[in-house]
Order: structure tokens, then C-alpha cells, then sequence
């Protein structure tokens, strides 16, 4: 076939130059994401130093009380560090085991069919908005719950010689509480655990699988010897990207426990499950609630910001970091 | 442009020590009054993939409209020498390549060549037929309209007579072109790679992935497409390099192009012990 | 899912085996049991919320019967029907499932797609919006034309989007010298370019396609004149005839497009049209049947006060939500559009243009690790970021629809993001390779190759962020958008206002009716939005999977 001519082996100029520039277009918007992060880092920082500059990180680090709003205004985070830790422990109670469950479940032993019902109904799980699983906690958990506090559980009753009586009393759920808002925000971050170790127990390979049946082993044995511990890394990582994600929760929190932040009471740990608190996100939305634009208070936000951006940074650079080294790499 | 290559050496050097004869194989042409002249030429090309070498110093002349068929074990470097030829390997990152090829004696890895346009002069077809999620007749013209080149109704069928496929498709060229069998996408393949008028067409194993009866469909058309282009094929199939290849080059492990010639003397009275034992089936 | 041991009569007699058998059994109990919490707690929100949104208590049982006659039996039997079940009625036509699965789509898709687009246009002032319509399509229609007359592609690639930020400025040109003049139209005549012109280019074109080029014409034809009947039809019926043009140019010209295609092409899948006919036709049926024969139906607070007015703080009967939602609507519109362009574009450099070696390769890693980072970094903390930017640095008023559409456009970009990579991962190299072997560039490769392959998939990831994004409330409250306003957001420089913002700041609202009725009501609202975007998105990737 004869061809136009053996010239140049050269395209049209400028067809090179539209090339290199959507090229460079498109870097610039992979290039924005930088961006972001410098945004958020700055925006962030700038405030935290001026408020730094005011409050002392010490007091602000120690002090155990926070009242921005409040006449004499004070700047400790921990009540609300606690308070964060009191709702994410609870989380973690519901969240954690019963996200593992369903993962394996989903991946050893649901048909295909129960499959195809399960995984959308996680995925609106995840989905609904916040705000509605506050509202629920509200007004309908926190009721429902109240049929079962208060309760008083007599440990050691009257008549024992030697030992008092003891009576383990938790007292009724207040309105604004940390058990609903830790159950509520369990319920939220399940789907994150169970999607997540699902995708790590699924990339077991089946030869593991098929040398332990050939040994002998109940499916029972297989699944809790075998394939869980294979797939550790992917599971633990799902941990600390669920915990990340619950300290980051605000809007649920924000409505079911309230705004009262408190140190824990280390005596009957159990009431503190029954009392108003307040989180690091949820003390956030107050200040901002608050409309107060300027001042200590204000900076004080971006504070906390910092706070929790660099606690859940962390964890999730920690759940990178146990996925990536302990993960046993399967050809 | 006319290129003396009559006395063109076409002989493949071994850089490690080579264990039998040395197998320079001095070009036949001479002899082959048949043989036009040279489209292709490969000058010391060698290929490393990182630190492992997959071509070692392969240098062969391709003449213009005749098929010339690649053929040995597989993982011997007779694809990425077809890949070398349309600068395929470019896209592949931990590929690197010294050595010439020359284009009607243009060096195609000279700084101010650039890959898109060549590829625009040298198609090629793969192993898996690989039509686009289109139509078919969008499938034909897709390469020229990237080219920038016109494209009428005509063209296209035109394109699809020569690939053979005109009378099975002609009624549904606005139909995707994934509803067709295997064989009639890869002659859809190769009839939009003839499509954009090249100099050279390359294919890598384009009928190891059919069946036999589509893969006779395949055979009969590269030799009806040697009388306008320039064929090089590479397959593993020795039979099919016999009975469609007027040339055969052999690849064997390593990288290294042990001999190269017209294809009956190649199977019939190798030079190389080793070509022979190829050939023969004592390994492979 | 791994095999599973045999049963040997032999063995079942140890009793050690027993106590593992017995074992494995309360593990599964165990795993089932963790499974139906989640799924329990799920129907306990959605039950606890139903009942109180829509009342279902307060109803008599004949008005269950009545609607389990009207409705729920026809379009069950009909389902069965057409999925091939109801046996002794003989098996439908194949096309009649394709069919059904279309008519549903266009019916309730062009429904929703009109309400959103009157209620959206309304609120922002009809004159704006047409203006920015006509001048955001015709430049881009032009160059296109030219291209295809010319066959011409070196100037009219970039071209086509040059020309549409051409039309932007023209826009806003406009819009500013004419808009007054124009708002003293009647809003029908408005309406007539927002929703006529374009259905009948679109239908027009669907139509030259599916039969031919003269009934393009006439099919575009019809849409014209269908418009003006609509607005006759409203103002004759008594409602606003903007509605009428809406539903008669936007929502029946398309149902009879289809059915005249059916009727065409797939004359035996007549049928499936009926779908949407027997569910639309039994619940109308039904409500005529409840107000004459005076049978109490739900006790609900999802009314049209709450879906139509706008809110009260005192009277929970009077409170509705239709600013906010049509605020929420607007606020999703410009998230997507400020995140779609840049995060489809950072995901193609990352996966088709980014070096895997070297320095360059180094950087892609980053960007990438960056990214993940930022898809975990808690909504709140956007929040923060965004009243930063758009209230210190930019020094804008406190909650503007852009800011919030920025902010939350920014909050969804990584995950935007992720979606298009893995969108672009799924489409097989073979195809790739074929563009270059025929000499196509990079980005010819991935304008005609790859994007449209990806395109489903970035599309339902998006809708899904989208989804997400539309229950946000933290970052808005912290940019200050105000709880609640009385009127929609006239455009992209007024205040703000949105649903689940809305939500919030009633949820302490002394007043009980609220919290058990009109919060629930509005909640109910939120996710039946979000499930609606939701299976959106799944039938798109459905749809494109299978083809």
C-alpha cells in the first residue's frame, strides 16, 4: 500500500502542545489535593499558634475544665478528650466484635444470596445521615433504653458476715447521655469494620483453607484458626480506621450527648455511661453554634480542631502502617 | 529511498560465549530473486527489562510485502522484538532499548521521532482480538479519525473487504462490534488497523486465540494482505509460520535470533543444529 | 466459599466430634446473631421513624385494605407477571422486562428530574436560569456542529469546553444587563426555555437515532407545541402553568417518546408500559376511593404543608421544610459540579499519565497517600478549613450556598477521587494498547477510550458521594450557614439552608409534636432522598455493567 510520504515521522505542532498541555492540566488537579491538605494544615495551625499564644498548651493540655462560653473562661481539653474516649469505647464495644462477626460470616459461611441482601443493607447503614442516628439516640434509644435502667444489682446482700452489703446501683439514663451516643455511633461505624475485614478475611486464599480442611478441620476450626489470623493485619487496620472515623463522629454525638463536658468518675465507672458529656467535635459545633467570630473562644476551635485532626491522622497513618508491614503477602 | 541490502549481513551475534558453531547465517537474497527491498531493518537491538536482558543484539532486515513470521519457545523475546518495531516497549517503564530500527532507513529511536506518528505507519494486531466498546463501524474508522485523516463510508468498507469481513458485517455496522465471534473481531481488528493505510503491519499470535476454523480465516487473509502491506507475524505455531511465511526468522532462548531466512529453507534445511532440534521438537 | 468436611457415619458417634460439631453450630448462631443486630437496629430506626412520620397507627384498617386493593395487589400480580412467575397466565414477551425496566425509569425519573428542575428554577428566578441555559449550551452546540459538518477535531476538541466557559462570562453578561427586563416575563414563557427547548433537542435527537431524521423533526416539533398546551393546561386546571409546561414538555413528551419507540421497536413489550400506569393509576384510584368514602387514613406529619411551605419554630402542623430542601438540592448541584471536573482529572493523571518510576513515580505515591489521608480526615475539621478560607481569607458573608457547596465539594473530592481510579483501573489494558497501536495519542486514548468506559463507574461513585455528602451537617454548621430560613436560596451569593442542618437545630425544640412528628417527618424526607440517589447510582452501574 503506498504510502503519502516517507517524511516526517513527526506529528502536526501543535497536536504536541495540546498534549502537553491537558497533561499539565490534569496534574494541576491531581496537583489541588495538595493544596487541600496545605489548607487544612494552615488553617488549622494559624489559629492554634495565636490561641497558644494566649492559653498555655500546659493548662490547655491538663486542665480539667472546659467552659469557653462561660464567664471565666477556661481552656482544659481533658473532659473532653475523656468524653471523646468514654463515646468511642462504647463504640468500639458494639462495633468492633459484632463488625468481625458479620465479616465472617459474610465471607465463610453466607450463600450468595444472603450476600446480595446483606451488603446494601450495610451500605445504608453507612449511609444515613448523622444527623438522623443524633435524633434517633434522642428520642427513641434513650427511652427504650430507660426500660432497662435504672438497675440495681445486689452483689454482696445483707447477712454476709464480715463483708457490707453492696449494692451496684447504675442510676437511669439521662436525657443527653454516652451510652446512646456510643451505641449510636457503633452502629456507624460497623459497616466500616465489617466491609473492611471482610475484603481482608476474602483475600485469604482458599489453599489455606483447603490445607486445613485436608486435616481435619471443622469449619468452625478453619475459620477462627485458620483464615482470621491470616487476614490479622486487614482487621486490625479496620480497627483503628473505625476508632479514627468515631473520634471524628460530630453530629450524632453532638445531639445525644450533649454539652456538658465532665471528667470521668472513677469510682462507679458505669454512671458515667449515664451522664451528659461533651466530645472534642461536639464542643467544636458549639463555639461555631455560638457566633462569636474572633477572640480566645474562637481560636479555641481551631485548637481542637488541630487536636482531633492530628489524633485521627495519626490512627489512620497507624492502620496504614499495620496494614502494609504485617500483611502476609499471598502470590 | 532505495536501500542496498543485498549483501546485508543478517546474522545474530551471541555477547556471552555461544556453545556450538557460530551461527552467522549470510542473507539469501542474493540467492531469493524474489525478495524485495528492505521496509524493516534491526541493527544490534537488544531489550532489558530492568536488569534482565529479553533481546540480545538482534539485527534482521523485514522486506517490503512479504509476511515474515517470528517463531520459537515461548518467553524468547519474539514479541517484545515485534513491540520494538512500532515502539510499543515505550510504554512500558523498566523497558529499555539500544540498537537501531530502521524505517526505510530512518532510525525510529532518533530523538526527533516520535512514537504517536510512527505507530501511524506501522499498525499492529494482537493476541486477544481487542475491539473497542463501539460500533463496528466506529471501530474501522478509529484510527483515522485520530489520525486527523478522513473517513467516509467508502473507507470503511473498503477496509472491511480486505479484512474479509465486509459481506458478514455489512448490514450491521452500527451494532457493537463485542457481539461478534472471536475470529470476526480480529478480523474486525486487523481491518481497522489496514484502515489507516500503514506501511508495515505487525501481529502478535493473532489466531492463538481462535479456533481452528476462524484460524484458517486468519491465515488465508494475511496472505492475501502481503500483496499491499508488509507482514510480520510472530507465532508460536510452527506450522502456521510454514505455511503462510515467505520468510522465518527463529528466536531462542534468551532473546537471540539464531537464524533467519526464506521460510522453506529454514524448515526444510536449517543451518543451526539448534534451529534443527527446534524444528524437530526435541524441545520447545 | 471453601468446601466444607463430609459427614461419616463413623465419625458422628465420637463424642469429641459431637462437641465440635455442637461448637461450630453456636458459631454460626453467634456470627448470625451480630448480623441481625445490625440489620435489627436499621429496621428499628426506619420503624421507629416511620411510625412516627407517617402515623400508621392513626389509620383504620379499611384504609389498608383499601390501598392493599387498589395498589399494593395490582402492581404485585402485574410484577409477577412480567417477571415471568404468574405461570398460568403464560410467559410474557422478552421484552416485556426490558421494557417495564424503562418505562419505570423515564416515568418517575422525568417526574422527579421536572419537580427538581421547577422547584430549583423557581426558587433561583427563572429569568437567571434560562439565561445561563441558553448561554451554556448553544456555544458548545456550535463548535460541535462545526466540528461534525467540517469533520474537523484539532481546534474543536479544546474548543468545546472553551465554549462553554465562553458562555459562562456571556452568562453573566446577560444576565446582569437583561435579567431585569426578562424577570418581567411570565414565568411559563421562562420555563418554555429551561425545559422546552432543551426536551425537544434532546427528544429530537433520540428520536433521529432510534427512527429517523424526519421524525426528529417532527418529535422536536411536538415538544414545542407541547409546552405552551402545558402552561394552557395549567392556568385552565388552576395551577401555576410553569408546572404545566414542566410536566407536559419534561415529563410526557419523554413517556410518549417511549412509547412510541415501544410500539415501533419492541412491539411486543407493550406491557411493560403498564407498569407505571397500574402503580400511579392504584394509589390515585385509591386516594379518590378515601375521600368519598371518608375512610381516616395515616396520621401522618409527612404532608404537603411540610414538603411545600416553609418552616415555623412554633406550630409544628404549619412547619415545612420545602426551603431547605430545595437548598439541599442546590447545594448538591454545586458540589458536584465544583468536584466531578477535578476529580475525574486528578484521577486520570494519577492512573493513565503518572510516571511508576523515578522522581515522578515518588510524587504519584505521595498524591496518592494524600489523597487516603484526606478521605479520613473528619468532616468537622472541612468545616473548620472552609471558614478559613471562604470567611477570613476570601472574606465572604457567613454561610453562602457557594461556600457550602465548596466546602462540602472539597469534603467529597478524595472520594471522588478513589471512585474514578478505580473506575479507570477496571477498564482492561487490551483496549488501551489497541488505541496505541493505532497511532492515538495519550489523551486521544483516554478521551475515546477509556473515559467512556470508565465514565458508569465514576458516575455511581459520585452520585454515592453525593448521597453522602447531602446528610452532611457539621461543616455547615461550622462555615455558618443559618438553621433555618423562610424562603430557598435565590442564587449562589445568598444564604444557605439545608435539611439535615434543619434537623439539628429542631432537635431540641421544647415543643414534643416536633421532635415524635415533624422532625421524623423531615428525617423520613432526608433518607428517602438518600435512598433514592442511592439506587441511582446502583442502577447505573447496573445498567452499564451488563451492557
Amino acid at each position: 500500500m503506498a504510502t503519502e510520504g516517507h517524511d516526517t515521522l513527526q506529528r502536526d505542532g501543535l497536536a504536541v502542545r495540546k498534549e502537553r498541555l491537558y497533561g499539565r492540566l490534569l496534574a494541576a488537579c491531581a496537583a489541588l489535593t495538595l493544596l487541600v491538605t496545605a489548607g487544612i494544615v494552615l488553617a488549622l495551625l494559624g489559629q492554634t499558634i495565636v490561641f497558644f499564644g494566649e492559653v498555655s498548651i500546659v493548662g490547655y493540655l491538663t486542665g480539667t475544665d472546659w467552659t469557653p462560653l462561660i464567664g471565666e473562661a477556661s481552656y482544659g481539653v481533658l473532659p473532653l478528650v475523656t468524653g471523646t474516649l468514654l463515646v468511642t469505647v462504647v463504640s468500639a464495644v458494639i462495633a468492633l466484635p459484632t463488625g468481625l462477626a458479620i465479616a465472617i460470616y459474610l465471607s465463610e459461611y453466607a450463600t450468595a444470596r444472603t450476600r446480595a441482601v446483606l451488603k446494601p443493607t450495610l451500605e445504608i447503614l453507612a449511609g444515613v445521615p448523622t444527623v438522623i442516628y443524633g435524633y434517633f439516640a434522642l428520642v427513641y434509644l434513650t427511652p427504650l433504653l430507660n426500660e432497662v435502667f435504672p438497675t440495681r444489682i445486689g452483689l454482696i446482700p445483707a447477712g454476709v458476715p464480715v463483708l457490707p452489703e453492696y449494692t451496684f446501683v447504675v442510676p437511669s439514663l439521662r436525657t443527653f447521655n454516652v451510652l446512646s451516643g456510643g451505641v449510636v455511633v457503633g452502629l456507624i461505624i460497623i459497616p466500616m469494620v465489617s466491609s473492611i475485614s471482610e475484603d481482608a478475611l476474602s483475600s485469604v486464599p482458599d489453599s489455606l483453607r483447603e490445607a486445613a480442611y485436608g486435616l481435619g478441620s471443622t469449619k468452625f476450626d478453619v475459620s477462627t484458626k485458620v483464615v482470621v489470623p491470616a487476614a490479622t493485619s486487614g482487621i486490625v487496620s479496620s480497627y483503628v480506621l473505625a476508632l479514627s472515623r468515631a473520634i471524628g463522629e460530630t453530629m450524632a454525638v453532638t445531639i445525644a450527648v450533649g454539652s456538658s463536658p465532665q471528667m470521668p468518675d472513677l469510682g462507679n465507672v458505669l454512671v458515667n455511661l449515664t451522664q451528659e458529656n461533651q466530645t472534642i467535635t461536639a464542643a467544636m459545633v458549639q463555639i461555631a453554634g455560638a457566633e462569636s467570630l474572633g477572640g480566645v473562644t474562637y481560636e479555641s476551635m481551631f485548637a481542637l480542631g488541630m487536636t482531633l485532626f492530628v489524633l485521627t491522622l495519626g490512627m489512620n497513618v497507624v492502620a496504614e502502617l499495620v496494614r502494609r508491614r504485617y500483611r502476609e503477602e499471598y502470590d | 529511498m532505495s536501500q542496498d541490502n543485498m549483501t546485508d549481513p543478517e546474522q545474530s551475534t551471541n555477547a556471552t560465549a555461544t556453545v556450538s558453531a557460530p551461527e552467522v547465517d549470510t542473507d539469501e537474497s542474493s540467492i531469493d530473486s524474489t525478495v524485495g527491498r528492505t521496509v524493516i531493518e534491526t541493527r544490534d537491538l537488544d531489550v532489558y527489562y530492568g536488569d534482565e536482558q529479553a533481546l540480545q543484539e538482534v539485527s534482521l532486515s523485514i522486506p517490503e510485502r512479504q509476511v515474515t513470521a517470528m517463531i520459537g519457545p515461548s518467553g524468547c523475546g519474539k514479541s517484545t522484538f515485534l513491540r520494538c518495531l512500532n515502539r510499543m516497549n515505550d510504554l512500558v517503564e523498566t523497558a529499555r532499548v539500544e540498537g537501531e530500527v530502521l524505517l526505510n532507513g530512518r532510525n525510529l529511536y532518533a530523538e526527533d521521532v516520535d512514537p504517536v506518528a510512527l505507530r501511524r505507519r506501522i499498525g499492529m494486531v494482537f493476541q486477544q482480538p481487542n475491539p473497542f466498546p463501539k460500533s463496528i463501524y466506529e471501530n474501522v474508522a478509529y484510527g483515522r479519525r485520530v489520525q486527523n485523516k478522513s473517513v467516509d463510508d467508502e473507507i470503511v468498507e473498503q477496509a472491511l473487504r480486505r479484512a474479509a469481513l465486509w459481506d458478514e458485517v455489512k448490514d450491521q455496522l452500527d451494532q457493537s462490534a463485542l457481539e461478534l465471534s472471536g475470529g470476526q473481531q480480529q478480523r474486525l481488528c486487523i481491518a481497522r488497523a489496514i484502515a489507516v493505510d500503514p506501511e508495515v503491519v505487525l501481529m502478535d499470535e493473532p489466531a492463538s486465540a481462535l479456533d481452528p476454523v476462524a484460524t484458517s480465516k486468519i491465515e488465508d487473509l494475511i496472505e492475501e494482505l502481503a500483496e499491499d502491506y508488509t507482514v510480520v507475524i510472530v507465532t508460536h505455531n510452527m506450522q502456521q509460520a510454514a505455511r503462510i511465511s515467505d520468510r522465518t526468522a527463529v528466536f531462542l532462548t534468551g532473546g537471540e535470533l539464531v537464524e533467519v531466512g526464506p521460510t522453506q529453507r529454514v524448515f526444510e534445511n536449517p543451518d543451526s543444529d539448534r534451529v534443527e532440534d527446534y524444528i524437530t521438537g526435541k524441545f520447545g | 466459599m471453601a468446601t466444607d468436611t463430609e459427614d461419616t457415619d463413623w465419625l458422628s458417634t465420637d463424642a469429641r466430634l459431637r462437641w465440635q460439631r455442637l461448637k461450630g453450630r453456636l458459631f454460626v448462631g453467634v456470627l448470625v446473631l451480630a448480623t441481625l443486630v445490625g440489620v435489627l437496629a436499621l429496621a428499628a430506626l426506619f420503624a421507629y421513624i416511620g411510625r412516627d412520620a407517617l402515623g400508621p397507627f392513626g389509620a383504620e384498617p379499611s384504609w389498608f385494605l383499601l390501598y392493599f386493593g387498589t395498589a399494593v395487589t395490582p402492581i404485585a400480580a402485574y410484577t409477577l407477571y412480567v417477571t415471568g412467575r404468574l405461570r398460568w397466565l403464560g410467559d410474557p414477551h422478552p421484552d416485556v422486562r426490558t421494557v417495564n425496566d424503562t418505562a419505570f425509569a423515564v416515568v418517575f425519573g422525568s417526574l422527579v428530574l421536572g419537580l427538581v428542575v421547577y422547584a430549583v428554577a423557581t426558587a433561583l428566578a427563572p429569568e437567571d436560569v434560562a439565561i445561563y441555559v441558553v448561554c451554556l449550551s448553544v456555544p458548545p452546540l456550535l463548535v460541535r456542529g462545526y466540528a461534525r459538518r467540517y469533520g474537523e477535531t484539532h481546534f474543536t476538541g479544546p474548543g468545546t469546553p472553551v465554549s462553554v466557559l465562553f458562555g459562562l462570562g456571556a452568562g453573566v453578561v446577560v444576565a446582569v444587563t437583561l435579567g431585569e427586563t426578562l424577570a418581567l416575563l411570565v414565568d411559563w414563557l421562562l420555563f418554555l426555555v429551561v425545559v422546552t427547548l432543551p426536551a425537544a433537542a434532546l427528544l429530537g435527537s433520540l428520536a433521529v437515532r432510534r427512527f429517523s431524521r424526519r421524525w426528529g423533526y417532527l418529535t422536536s416539533a411536538a415538544v414545542l407545541v407541547l409546552g405552551p398546551a402545558g402552561a394552557i393546561g395549567g392556568i385552565v386546571a388552576g395551577f401555576d402553568p410553569a408546572l404545566g409546561v414542566v410536566l407536559a414538555s419534561g415529563v410526557l413528551a419523554p413517556v410518549g417518546l417511549l412509547v412510541a419507540d415501544t410500539v415501533a421497536h419492541r412491539r411486543g413489550g407493550w406491557p411493560g408500559l403498564l407498569g407505571p400506569v397500574v402503580l400511579i393509576g392504584g394509589v390515585l384510584v385509591g386516594a379518590t376511593l378515601e375521600r368519598s368514602l371518608g375512610i381516616t387514613g395515616l396520621n401522618s406529619w409527612l404532608t404537603p404543608t411540610l414538603v411545600f411551605d416553609s418552616w415555623s419554630s412554633t406550630d409544628p402542623t404549619a412547619a415545612g421544610i420545602y426551603p431547605q430542601l430545595v437548598g439541599s438540592i442546590i447545594i448538591v448541584a454545586v458540589m458536584a459540579v465544583m468536584s466531578f471536573p477535578v476529580g475525574v482529572g486528578a484521577a486520570i493523571y494519577l492512573e493513565e499519565y503518572a510516571p511508576e518510576t523515578g522522581w515522578g513515580g515518588r510524587l504519584a505515591t505521595v498524591l496518592d497517600v494524600n489523597i487516603s489521608n484526606l478521605a479520613g480526615v473528619p468532616s468537622v475539621v472541612y468545616g473548620l478549613l472552609g471558614l478559613a478560607l471562604f470567611r477570613n481569607a476570601f472574606g465572604l458573608a457567613p454561610g453562602l450556598v457557594i461556600t457550602a457547596g465548596a466546602t462540602l465539594g472539597l469534603l467529597i473530592l478524595p472520594i471522588v477521587i478513589v471512585a474514578a481510579q478505580e473506575a479507570l483501573r477496571s477498564v482492561p489494558d487490551e483496549l488501551r494498547q489497541g488505541s496505541y497501536g493505532l497511532g492515538a495519542s495519550r489523551w486521544q486514548t483516554v478521551r475515546n477510550v477509556v473515559l467512556p468506559e470508565a465514565l458508569p463507574g465514576m458516575l455511581t461513585g459520585t452520585i454515592l458521594a453525593l448521597g453522602r455528602a447531602i446528610g452532611e451537617t457539621a461543616p455547615l454548621v461550622m462555615i455558618g450557614v443559618a438553621a433555618t430560613r423562610f424562603s430557598p436560596p435565590e442564587g449562589l451569593f445568598s444564604g444557605a439552608t439545608a435539611l439535615p442542618l434543619q434537623i439539628f437545630a429542631s432537635a431540641g425544640n421544647a415543643i414534643p409534636e416536633y421532635r415524635t412528628g415533624v422532625l421524623a417527618a423531615a428525617s423520613l424526607v432526608l433518607l428517602v432522598t438518600l435512598l433514592a440517589m442511592n439506587a441511582t447510582a446502583i442502577l447505573v452501574r447496573n445498567r452499564y455493567e451488563n451492557n
